[in-house]
């Protein structure tokens, strides 16, 4: 009886071994590092380059398991990075300045938007052909980091709307309460027009064409999390960059992953939203022959043109230098 | 190829291919005017429908409106401490209306309670109960939503785009928020009804549209807010479909609706693949759009089986229209092809084959009887022509053989003496059609005498021919015993006229030439008087004796005359063929005529003569016929005989 007994629990330890070890991965390889990379917004086109660097296996090639967390209303990525939550996130350049300023230090491993997608989309029907037509008319746009550019810019143009506040939506715009309001090229352009807008019914002032344009979308982490990896931080970059780059090889397959997270999300967006989304940050993030900025990397004049804005608005009272930003140029070794 | 069918088969393909093409047309022209009266009455019920739905959807809103706008302007009671009071009115609006799901006040933050930033009663349904809620708790800010914001800085009530909860089994709901003022005209906050679109759903689902038809809302903004297709709902909206297919007349249509126009249209210019009609009109309160989609094959299914039902009576009819035509054109054209069968046989001779027996009046049977009169016609003509031919046989054989009688007994070797030198002799007879019974003859009994004889017998026929022949034999005979013309012609005479029960006579010169001397004595029984050409002078007629017709009388006397032929001299004897030929203007040859070619060929020998003057009479009848027997006899002495 002892024995039986003793027998099968043996057996039973043994079974349990068994069961541990097929659970183990196979390849010692394949122990890729989870990392946790969050968006500053929810599925959509404006981040095809990580999705495509995840699902055609950049991330997996440089031995990271990259999960991508989305953001969205209430969601904000630099409160997940702060609180090393994620260890790299998505940020626009205003933010993580401010955040640098304000809570821990960040540092800048790529600089994935370059070109500002900002634009004050206004009703020609309300009689807006150029910006001092704005004077006195009711405008809305976005608080927090975008607000910067367009009161810079409003200020430079010398014109004086009143400013109601822009939240998620733009229909106050399309209900005509405001006869400008603040957008996004690759977004709420595009979704005016698919409200029945046609585009010879709106002026849009691109910020960009007047020197009011910053870079936007970048991937940062904390200083701590780079000091531990550095590597890691620039294997993440560079199939990040990877992915961009074959995002805009690609970009009929690129949209087809687009709209996978998209849909697995329930993400309420169509395809030839994010096919116009998708075509506009490409152009943002991949240089043209006439554009002097390089693909991924944040340069130098634009760094100290955004905080020369940003410190007459009075949003930035102390910046880090251009080389502690960058991790000492370690994202940017040639 | 039509012309080649027959007539039943013309008459059948015609009289079924033209009833086709009416037939056709008349169910063309119903199709087209049927299908014109529903379109117009599809039209007026899709209007119906549309305003009924329309108005459902407006009652509720007009009900939340009511509602709403009791509460603003009431804001200064409504102070914190009387939250309660906003709850329990809230409870009572939810409870009231089943289609509202919630219903909630928020407050302008730091309206009236500065210590609590968000405030928002609000009260929702869940498992048949009320439950109560602050939206604005764990410091949610409400104020960013198009719920609160819109109605704030539009200062009017405002109706939010569609969207999904996330409890409630994702259901479907549109917020109506009002902003609320105070007396002063401040805004204090907005009160917001929560309407689940569920039951809007399933109104336009339980639309009577039949098989395909279906109806969708489209928000302001063009987003479907219900549409059959429920992954349609909230994702896609129009202008989004308009653009991933390309598809410009749909981005047209869906700006016709956002921007509040009504109308009706067939909707195969947006979609091929959908034919049928779109009626859209707004739904005014809300800003809304209702489309209503009606399948062209549900409308059409009716007119086409209408039609369908048209065209199988109109193939009924023609199966019985089929055999009323070909009985029609078998009674016409049975008998015609009997008909033609029987002049088949007709004119192959059978005129004894029966003809069909065609009754009544029509054409065919008229044409019937009048093939029967001409057969029978013909029958007659052929008989007669048969008796005619008969007859017309018996008298040409007869003429036939009177004509080889009459050829046969006179001589036809020349030259008849080819020994003498003496004279030289050629005769010529060529009979005429129908015997004239003419003859010459000539002949030496002995050495010395050349009798010469012409004649003409009276009638025609075999008779004549006869009386010929024994003329000629008398003749013969007499020539040997007698010396005399005279007598031989009296001898003659009188051995016809006996027996001569038929009355027979003949005209007959005769003359006889003693060779040694040209001594020529002759005598004539009423014949024509010869021609003599002497070598010095002109041809002239021989003197004249007296004589009768020979044969008609017994007893009769025969003058003789006499003179000498010189050498050269040559006498022509000849028959009234001669002279009295006619041409053809029935002018006589005449004996001026005769006597002129005489001269004309004085130098000829008698073959030559006897030609030449057979040309010429040729020449002067052209193509008269011949009348009578044209018969001639040249003869030229030469002078006694030399030799011996």
């Amino acid at each position: 009886m002892v024995k039986n007994k003793l027998r099968g629990t043996c057996r039973r330890v043994l079974y349990c071994l068994l069961v541990v070890l097929a659970a183990l991965p196979i390849c010692s390889h394949a122990e890729a590092a989870p990392v946790r990379f969050m968006l500053q917004w929810s599925h959509q086109a404006q981040f095809a380059g990580y999705y495509v660097a995840l699902e055609k296996g950049f991330y997996k090639d440089k031995g990271l398991d990259v999960s991508i967390v989305p953001g969205g209303p209430g969601l904000d990525a630099a409160d997940f990075l702060v609180r090393g939550e994620v260890d790299f996130a998505s940020l626009w350049l205003s933010a993580a300045l401010v955040r640098s300023e304000k809570d821990i230090p960040l540092v800048n491993l790529a600089q994935i938007v370059n070109s500002s997608n900002l634009v004050l989309m206004t009703w020609k029907q309300d009689g807006i052909s150029k910006p001092s037509d704005l004077s006195g008319k009711k405008i809305s746009v976005w608080g927090g980091d975008f607000r910067a550019p367009y009161e810079a810019w409003l200020q430079a143009m010398n014109v004086r709307p009143e400013i109601f506040p822009q939240y998620y939506s733009v229909n106050l715009f399309l209900q005509h309460g405001v006869v400008a309001c603040s957008a996004m090229n690759y977004n709420e352009v595009h979704m005016a027009y698919q409200t029945g807008i046609d585009m010879e019914e709106l002026k849009l002032f691109f910020l960009r064409d007047d020197d009011f344009g910053f870079p936007e979308d970048g991937i940062y982490s904390t200083r701590d999390t780079l000091s531990k990896n550095p590597q890691q931080a620039l294997d993440f970059r560079a199939a990040t960059l990877e992915g961009w780059r074959y995002a805009a090889e690609h970009p009929d397959e690129a949209l087809d992953i687009v709209m996978q997270y998209v849909d697995r999300d329930n993400v309420p967006t169509n395809r030839p939203h994010m096919q116009w989304m998708l075509e506009k940050i490409l152009t943002s993030v991949i240089p043209g022959a006439n554009d002097s900025w390089a693909f991924g990397r944040l340069s130098r004049e634009d760094y100290s043109r955004t905080i020369q804005g940003m410190r007459q608005q009075g949003l930035l009272q102390q910046a880090p230098s251009y080389e502690d930003f960058t991790g000492g140029g370690l994202g940017y070794v040639p | 190829m039509f012309r080649k069918w027959s007539i039943t088969w013309r008459l059948s393909v015609s009289v079924l291919l033209a009833s086709g093409i009416v037939l056709s047309a008349v169910i063309g022209y119903g199709y087209i005017v049927a299908r014109q009266i529903l379109e117009q009455e599809l039209e007026e019920k899709a209007w119906q429908l549309a305003r009924a739905t329309t108005a459902r959807i407006e009652l509720v809103e007009v009900a939340v409106r009511k509602i709403v706008g009791g509460m603003d302007g009431r804001m200064e009671i409504q102070a914190p401490s009387q939250q309660e009071t906003i709850y329990v009115l809230l409870e009572r609006l939810v409870r009231d209306n089943d289609e509202i799901y919630g219903a909630s006040v928020a407050l302008e933050p730091g309206a009236f309670d500065y210590s609590k930033t968000y405030t928002s009663p609000y009260v929702f349904r869940s498992w048949n109960q009320l439950v109560r809620d602050n939206r604005g708790k764990n410091a949610t800010a409400y104020f960013v939503q198009d719920w609160y914001s819109l109605p704030r800085y539009m200062k009017q009530p405002v109706w939010s785009e569609p969207y999904q909860t996330e409890s409630r089994g994702q259901a479907l709901m549109v917020t109506y928020s009002a902003p609320i003022h105070d007396s002063a005209g401040v805004f204090r906050g907005v009160v917001t009804c929560d309407i689940s679109l569920d039951w809007m759903a399933e109104l336009l689902r339980s639309l009577p549209l039949g098989k395909g038809g279906y109806a969708f809302l489209l928000s302001k903004n063009g987003t479907f807010i219900t549409h059959p297709d429920r992954e349609m709902i909230l994702k896609e909206n129009i202008f989004s479909q308009a653009e991933e297919q390309k598809n410009s007349p749909l981005r047209a249509l869906g700006r016709e609706m956002v921007q509040g126009r009504g109308g009706f249209v067939p909707y195969g210019n947006i979609d091929a693949s959908r034919k049928g009609w779109l009626l859209y009109r707004p739904i005014q309160s809300t800003g809304w759009s209702i489309g209503i989609f009606f399948p062209e094959a549900e409308l059409m299914a009716k007119v086409l089986e209408l039609s369908r039902k048209e065209g199988a009576i109109g193939f009924v009819g023609f199966l019985f229209l089929l055999p009323v035509i070909l009985l029609i054109s078998r009674s016409i054209t049975g008998p015609l092809r009997k008909l033609s069968e029987a002049t088949q046989a007709l004119s192959a001779g059978d005129l004894d084959a029966p003809l069909p027996q065609i009754p009544g009046q029509d054409e065919v049977a008229n044409l019937a009887n009048s093939f029967a009169t001409m057969r029978d016609e013909l029958k007659k003509h052929i008989s007669m022509l048969q008796d005619a031919a008969t007859a017309k046989e018996r008298i040409e054989s007869e003429l036939r053989i009177a004509q080889s009688i009459q050829m046969e007994l006179v001589p036809k070797t020349f030259p008849p003496f080819p020994d003498r030198t003496d004279f030289e002799l050629h005769a010529m007879m060529t009979p005429a059609r129908e015997v004239g019974g003419d003859f010459y003859d000539f002949m030496m009994p002995d050495a010395e005498h050349l009798w010469v004889v012409i004649g003409d017998v009276s009638g025609k026929g075999i008779a004549a021919a006869l009386f010929m022949a024994v003329t000629r034999t008398f003749l013969r005979a007499f020539v040997q015993e007698e010396k005399s013309p005279g007598k031989v012609l009296a001898r003659v005479n009188n051995e016809l006229a006996r027996n001569n029960d038929a009355n027979m006579f003949v005209t007959l010169f005769c003359g006889v030439v003693h060779l040694p001397t040209g001594k020529f004595r002759w005598a004539n029984g009423g014949h024509n008087l010869p021609f003599l050409t002497e070598t010095a002078g002109e041809p002239g007629f021989l003197p004249r004796t007296k004589g009768t017709l020979v044969g008609a009388m017994e007893d009769m006397s025969f003058d003789e005359a006499e003179l000498t032929l010189h050498s050269g001299d040559m006498l022509y004897l000849y028959t009234d063929g001669v002279n009295e030929a006619m041409d053809e203007n029935n002018q006589l040859f005449g004996n001026e005529r005769t006597r002129a070619v005489l001269l004309k060929l004085r130098q000829c020998d008698c073959i030559s003569l006897v030609n030449g003057m057979t040309q010429e009479l040729a020449n002067f009848t052209q193509n008269a016929e011949q009348s009578d027997d044209i018969t001639m006899l040249a003869l030229r002495y030469f002078g006694p005989k030399t030799e011996t």
